[in-house]
C-alpha cells in the first residue's frame, strides 16, 4: 500500500512534474547527497521500492530503486535502479527458463559493470512487488500466498556478460549490498528510517538551500532519463494496486542471521553508508534533471519549451486522473507526432524514447488501464497455477526414479522439468536449507533416495561429487554462438526490413543503433528473440511447435546414453545388460554416467562467449592456476572439454583449445584449462596423473602439466626484414615503397627470389619431418597395441 | 582498425555460413562446404592483418573472410591465418599458386605457405561436432586397462617432446637462415650505398659512358 504524505515533508516544494523529494538521508559523500524517497502523485517511492518503468507500450521494465541522490554541484538528480531481467528478455532458449507470456519469474541483472548509454527522458513509474525465493538462508522464504500475491519473483541473478545464471550471493561485492539492504535485513531498514528522522533537522538548512533553488528558478524542467534495458515485451503483467517490498513483515529476520551478516564481511558498508561512486552493477540511471536559469548548464529545446508549455496545460487533468491509480499514461497523440521515429523502430532495438515529460498524463484514461486491469486478473490466475505446479514439483522426480518419464507433455512438462530440476538443485546444495514446503521435503527425500540407489549402481567416488555441485549448469553456461556476433545482426536487420521497407532508415538506426561496448553484448541477444518471434509470426504453425519445442537441443540435453556406451566399453555393455544401470533420469541434466565413470557430453551448438583477454591467461599463468592438456583429440571442442573436466574432475575452469603447433601434423590438440585456485589446480593435476583421462572412442590418455608455454613475440618471428633497420632508406616514390611493401610474388631475378627459395626450403624440410615423426609415431602406438593385445590373448 | 574484429580464437571475423539460415544444410554438410573453401595461410608476417592478407588473396579470387589465430597469452598473431574463398576452385588456385610461386604478404622475403583447410584445424568453429557425443572417463589403477594405457602415455609424452625438438629445430634454422640472410642484405645494401656515392666520381662517369647504350 501506498504510505500517505508525512506531514513534515509538507514543505518540501513540488516540482513542475508533480515529484517531491522526500528526506534527506544522514549519509553524504563528497559529490551527492541522498535521498529516501520522492512522491509522486501521492505515492512515496521509496528506496529498495520495486518499480515498473513504463517506457512505451507493452511491459514496463522492472526494476528496483537503488539509489535516489543529488549531485552537489549541479543539482542535478539522479535515480539508480537495478534492473531485473523478463525471461522473454533474456537469450532464447535457455534451458532452465519459462518462456511463457504468464512467468512470474524474472531475474536480476548482474555481471555487467557498464550503465546504459541511451536514456528516455521520462517514462511512468509504478510500484510493484518482487520476491526472492532463493533457497538460501539469508533469505526469508516467502510464503505461498505472498507469492501468489507477488508480482514478480526472481531467484536468481543472470550475468549479462557471461549469459549465464548465478546464484544469489549476498557475499559478492556486485550484489550483496543490494540484496542485503532490500531482502535480508528488512527490520533493520525500518529502524534506521525512524532514526533518520531526528537527523533530518540537521540536514535542515542544506535543505533550504536546495528547496530555495527550486522554487526560485521558475523554468525548470525535469527530465526523467530512464536508462533501461532493452524492452522486449510480449504480455502484460501489471497491478494497479501498488505494495512495497520492504514493508512486508519486517520481523522475519532473526536476531541470530542479522548477528551472522553483521559478522560477514562487508556488511558495514551496506549498513547505511551509501558508497557513491560504486554504483550497482547493471544499474542505470534515471536522471531527475533540474534545468534552472542560474545553473545554466542545460538549455532547452524547442519542443522541450513546447512540451514544457503543454504540460502547464495539462496539470489539471493530470492530478485528476491520477488519483486512482499509479500509472502516468502515456499521451499518445504527443508521443507519436514527438517520437515518429521511435513508434517505426524495431521493437528490439534500443530507443530513445520520450514518453512523458514530467506532468502530462492521459485524458484518455479508460483506454490505457483497461487493458492492464483485464491481463492483470488473468494472468494472476494463471499464476497461481503456476505456483502450484512449482509446489508439486517432486512427482516427476519420484517418478523417473522408477523409471517412468513424466506424465506431462509439451510446455508443461518442460515447465515440470525445469521446476523440478530447479528444486533438486537447491535440495542437494550442502548449506542448511530452511524448509517452507512440505513438498520440496518430500522432493528430497525422494531424489536422495534416487541418488542412493544410483550410487548403488556407480563405482569410485564419483557419484558422491557428482552430486555435490548444484548451482553448476554446463548447458547455461555455454549459451553463447560466437558466431552470433556480427552476422546475427545482420540477419535480424534484413528481417526487419523486410518488416518496414520504409521506415527502417539507416538514419534512425543511426541515431538509436549504436551501443557502447559493454552494452554490446547484450543487446545482441536481446535481439535474438524478437528475431525469432518476428520470423515465426510468419507462420503460425512455426511458433505452434516453437511453443511446445523450446529449442532443438533440449531434447538433447535430457538424452539417454544408449548405443554409444554399448558400442564404445564392453564393461558398460555387461551393466547394461545385467539391467543395472538405471535408465538416465530426466534430473540429470545434461550427463548421464554409466558405469565406471565414463560420462557422455552431447555436443551442442552451443559456445561460450569470446574469451579473449590475455590478462585473465597471464593473471593465470603467474599464479600458478593454469593447466595444459596434451594429446587431446583434434575434433574437440572447448565447451566440450570444460564439460567433460567439470563433470570428470568436478572443477569449475576455462577451458580453450589452443591453435594448432604445425598446421600440416594435426592429429592431437592441446587445451589450457585455467581453474580457481592454485591448490585446486595442484588437486587437477595430481589427480591426472595418479589416474588417466580419456576422452573419444579410441582411448587417448590425456596429458596434463603445468602451463609454461613460452609466450609469443615478435622476437620469434624470423625472416622479416626491415630494410631500414640495415640504413637504407628507400628514395623512391610512395607507389615504389608501397609496392615492395605490399604482397607480391617474387621475381625469378632477385636477391628477395633467391633468399625466399631458403625459407621455402625450411618449410619444405619441416613439413616433411612432421610427417616422417607422425608416422613414426603411429608405428610406435600400434605396437604397444599389438603388445597388449598378444598379453590379452 | 577495430580491435574487436578480431578477437583471439573465435570466428568472429570470419563471416561463415552455419547451417541456420537453410535448415535443408544439416551442419555437417555445410561444414564440409565450408571447408572445402577455406586455406590455411602459415609463415605470415607478424604485422600482417586481415586486411593484409585479403588484398594478397584478392588477386586469386574473392575472399569472404579471414581469420587470424592468436596466442592466447599474449593476443599475438601467431603468423597463422584462415582464409574462406568465394569456391572450392579458388581454395584450389591460391594453394597451387603459393606452391608454385613465392607470395611474400606484407613482409620479405619469408614466402607464405598454403594449405587446404580441414575440420580438425578448424577449432571451435560452431559447425563443427554438432551433434556428437563425447564419452571420457577416468581410469584409475585399479582399472585393468590402466596398465596400457599408462604406457601410451609415456610413449605419448615422449611423442609431444619430440615434437617440441622439431618445433625448436625448426626456430633455430630459421634463427640461423635469418642470420645469414641479414648478412647477404647488410652486403647488398652496403654495395648500392657505395654505388650511390660513388654517381659523382669520374670513375662512376666512365663507367657509364662505356655503359652508358646498355641502361637505356
Amino acid at each position: 500500500m501506498a504510505t500517505a504524505v508525512d506531514r513534515d515533508q509538507s514543505h518540501t516544494t513540488e516540482d513542475l512534474y508533480g515529484v517531491r523529494w522526500g528526506r534527506l538521508k544522514p549519509v553524504k559523500t563528497e559529490h551527492y547527497t541522498y535521498y529516501e524517497s520522492f512522491y509522486l502523485d501521492g505515492v512515496e517511492y521509496r528506496v529498495n521500492d520495486a518499480v515498473y518503468l513504463h517506457a512505451r507500450d507493452g511491459p514496463p521494465y522492472i526494476a528496483q530503486i537503488a539509489k535516489l541522490r543529488q549531485n552537489i554541484v549541479n543539482r542535478k538528480r539522479t535515480m539508480l535502479v537495478r534492473w531485473f531481467f523478463r525471461p522473454c528478455e533474456l537469450p532464447p532458449r535457455l534451458p532452465d527458463v519459462d518462456y511463457s507470456e504468464n512467468s512470474k519469474e524474472i531475474f536480476m541483472a548482474a555481471g555487467s559493470q557498464h550503465t546504459k548509454s541511451f536514456q528516455n527522458p521520462g517514462c511512468t513509474i509504478k510500484k510493484c512487488t518482487i520476491l526472492c525465493t532463493a533457497n538460501e538462508t539469508w533469505n526469508r522464504m516467502p510464503s505461498a500466498e505472498e507469492i501468489a500475491a507477488a508480482d514478480h519473483v526472481f531467484d536468481r541473478a543472470f550475468d549479462a556478460v557471461k549469459l549465464r545464471f548465478n546464484r544469489l550471493d549476498p557475499s559478492k561485492e556486485s550484489c550483496g549490498e543490494f540484496l542485503r539492504s532490500c531482502f535480508i535485513k528488512e527490520k533493520l531498514k525500518v529502524e534506521r528510517s525512524d532514526r533518520s528522522g531526528q537527523e533530518v533537522k540537521g540536514n535542515r538548512e542544506f535543505r533550504k538551500d536546495v528547496i530555495g533553488r527550486g522554487t526560485n528558478s521558475g523554468s525548470q524542467s525535469n527530465m526523467v532519463n530512464v536508462v533501461g534495458p532493452r524492452n522486449q515485451f510480449s504480455g502484460l503483467q501489471a497491478d494497479q494496486t501498488s505494495r512495497r517490498v520492504s514493508s512486508e513483515d519486517p520481523t522475519a529476520v532473526s536476531f541470530t542471521e542479522r548477528k551472522a551478516f553483521q559478522r560477514s564481511e562487508g556488511w558495514k558498508r551496506s549498513s547505511g553508508e551509501m558508497l557513491d561512486d560504486q554504483r550497482p552493477t547493471n544499474a542505470t540511471r534515471v536522471d531527475l534533471k533540474r534545468s534552472s536559469k542560474d545553473a545554466g548548464h542545460d538549455i532547452p529545446t524547442d519542443s522541450q519549451k513546447r512540451r514544457r508549455l503543454d504540460s502547464f496545460r495539462g496539470t489539471v487533468q493530470e492530478k485528476n486522473a491520477h488519483v486512482a491509480g499509479g500509472y502516468r499514461e502515456i499521451e499518445k497523440a504527443r508521443l507519436n507526432s514527438q517520437t515518429r521515429d521511435m513508434s517505426v523502430l524495431p521493437r528490439d532495438r534500443p530507443s530513445k524514447i520520450q514518453l512523458i515529460d514530467g506532468n502530462k498524463f492521459s485524458e484518455r484514461k479508460h483506454e490505457g488501464t483497461e487493458p492492464y486491469t483485464s491481463l492483470s486478473n488473468r494472468s494472476n490466475k494463471t499464476r497461481i497455477n503456476q505456483v502450484g505446479g512449482a509446489r508439486e514439483a517432486a512427482i516427476p522426480s519420484r517418478l523417473v526414479r522408477e523409471g517412468v518419464p513424466p506424465p506431462s507433455t509439451g510446455k508443461n512438462r518442460l515447465a515440470d522439468q525445469h521446476k523440478s530440476s530447479r528444486i533438486l538443485e537447491t535440495n542437494l546444495q550442502s548449506q542448511p536449507v530452511r524448509h517452507h514446503h512440505s513438498s520440496a521435503e518430500r522432493a528430497r527425500s525422494s531424489s536422495l533416495e534416487h541418488r542412493r540407489s544410483e550410487g548403488a549402481v556407480r563405482e569410485g567416488p564419483r557419484d558422491e561429487r557428482h552430486g555435490a555441485y548444484p548451482d553448476k549448469a554446463p548447458s547455461l553456461k555455454n549459451v553463447r554462438d560466437t558466431t552470433w556476433d556480427m552476422r546475427q545482426a545482420k540477419d535480424v536487420q534484413m528481417h526487419l526490413k523486410h518488416q518496414h521497407p520504409k521506415s527502417t532508415t539507416t538514419s534512425s538506426r543511426t541515431q538509436y543503433g549504436p551501443q557502447v561496448r559493454g552494452d554490446r553484448t547484450y543487446t545482441e541477444d536481446a535481439l535474438r528473440p524478437s528475431a525469432k518471434v518476428e520470423k515465426s509470426r510468419d507462420n503460425a504453425e512455426d511458433e505452434a511447435s516453437r511453443k511446445l519445442k523450446p529449442g532443438p537441443y533440449l531434447e538433447d540435453l535430457f538424452e539417454r546414453p544408449d548405443r554409444t556406451s554399448g558400442r564404445s566399453f564392453k564393461a558398460s555393455e555387461n551393466h547394461r545388460s545385467s539391467g543395472a544401470v538405471v535408465s538416465a533420469p530426466v534430473l540429470e541434466r545434461a550427463f548421464s554416467t554409466g558405469a565406471n565413470g565414463e560420462l557422455y557430453v552431447p555436443s551442442k551448438k552451443i559456445f561460450k562467449f569470446s574469451w579473449d583477454e590475455k590478462k585473465i591467461v597471464e593473471e593465470a599463468v603467474s599464479n600458478g592456476r593454469a593447466l595444459l592438456l596434451k594429446n587431446l583429440d583434434p575434433y574437440l571442442n572447448s565447451v566440450e572439454l570444460e564439460a567433460i573436466l567439470e563433470n570428470v574432475l568436478d572443477i569449475t575452469c576455462d577451458v580453450r583449445i589452443l591453435p594448432p603447433r604445425c598446421i600440416t601434423c594435426y592429429k592431437s590438440a592441446e587445451a589450457i584449462v585455467i581453474v580457481k585456485k592454485a591448490d585446486i589446480a595442484e588437486d587437477v593435476l595430481r589427480t591426472l596423473t595418479e589416474n588417466i583421462l580419456t576422452i573419444s572412442e579410441n582411448e587417448r590418455p590425456v596429458l596434463a602439466s603445468r602451463f609454461a608455454k613460452p609466450k609469443e613475440s615478435i622476437e620469434n618471428f624470423h625472416g622479416f626484414f626491415n630494410l631500414e633497420k640495415f640504413g637504407w632508406k628507400i628514395n623512391a616514390s610512395v607507389e615504389q615503397k608501397n609496392a615492395v611493401s605490399t604482397s607480391h610474388c617474387a621475381q625469378s631475378n632477385t636477391v628477395e627470389y633467391e633468399m625466399g627459395l631458403h625459407w621455402r626450403l625450411i618449410q619444405d624440410r619441416d613439413a616433411t619431418a612432421w610427417k616422417t615423426l607422425e608416422e613414426e609415431h603411429a608405428k610406435d602406438l600400434q605396437k604397444l597395441k599389438g603388445k597388449y593385445l598378444k598379453l590379452l590373448r | 582498425m577495430k580491435r574487436d574484429l578480431d578477437t583471439w580464437w573465435d570466428w568472429r571475423a570470419a563471416t561463415t555460413t552455419t547451417g541456420d539460415e537453410d535448415s535443408s544444410i544439416s551442419p555437417e554438410a555445410a561444414l564440409e562446404l565450408l571447408v572445402q573453401k577455406c586455406v590455411v595461410l602459415d609463415n605470415l608476417s607478424p604485422v600482417s592483418y586481415v586486411h593484409t592478407i585479403r588484398t594478397a588473396l584478392e588477386q586469386f579470387g574473392k575472399v569472404r573472410g579471414v581469420k587470424l589465430v592468436r596466442d592466447c597469452q599474449t593476443c599475438l598473431f601467431t603468423g597463422v591465418a584462415f582464409a574462406e574463398m568465394e569456391s572450392k576452385e579458388q581454395r584450389d588456385q591460391v594453394v597451387k599458386e603459393l606452391k608454385d610461386y613465392l607470395l611474400m604478404i606484407g613482409q620479405m622475403p619469408r614466402p607464405a605457405r598454403a594449405i587446404p583447410a580441414c575440420p580438425e584445424l578448424m577449432i571451435d568453429h560452431p559447425l563443427r561436432s554438432f551433434s556428437r557425443k563425447v564419452s571420457a572417463r577416468l581410469v584409475t589403477p585399479k582399472n585393468p586397462r590402466y596398465a596400457q594405457l599408462r604406457e601410451t602415455a609415456i610413449q605419448e609424452n615422449i611423442h609431444y617432446a619430440h615434437q617440441s625438438a622439431l618445433i625448436q629445430h625448426r626456430k633455430e634454422e630459421e634463427l640461423k637462415l635469418e642470420k645469414t640472410q641479414q648478412r647477404i642484405c647488410q652486403e647488398n645494401i652496403d654495395k648500392l650505398k657505395f654505388l650511390e656515392g660513388q654517381k659523382s666520381s669520374d670513375a662512376f662517369k666512365l663507367v657509364k659512358q662505356i655503359h652508358g647504350g646498355l641502361r637505356q
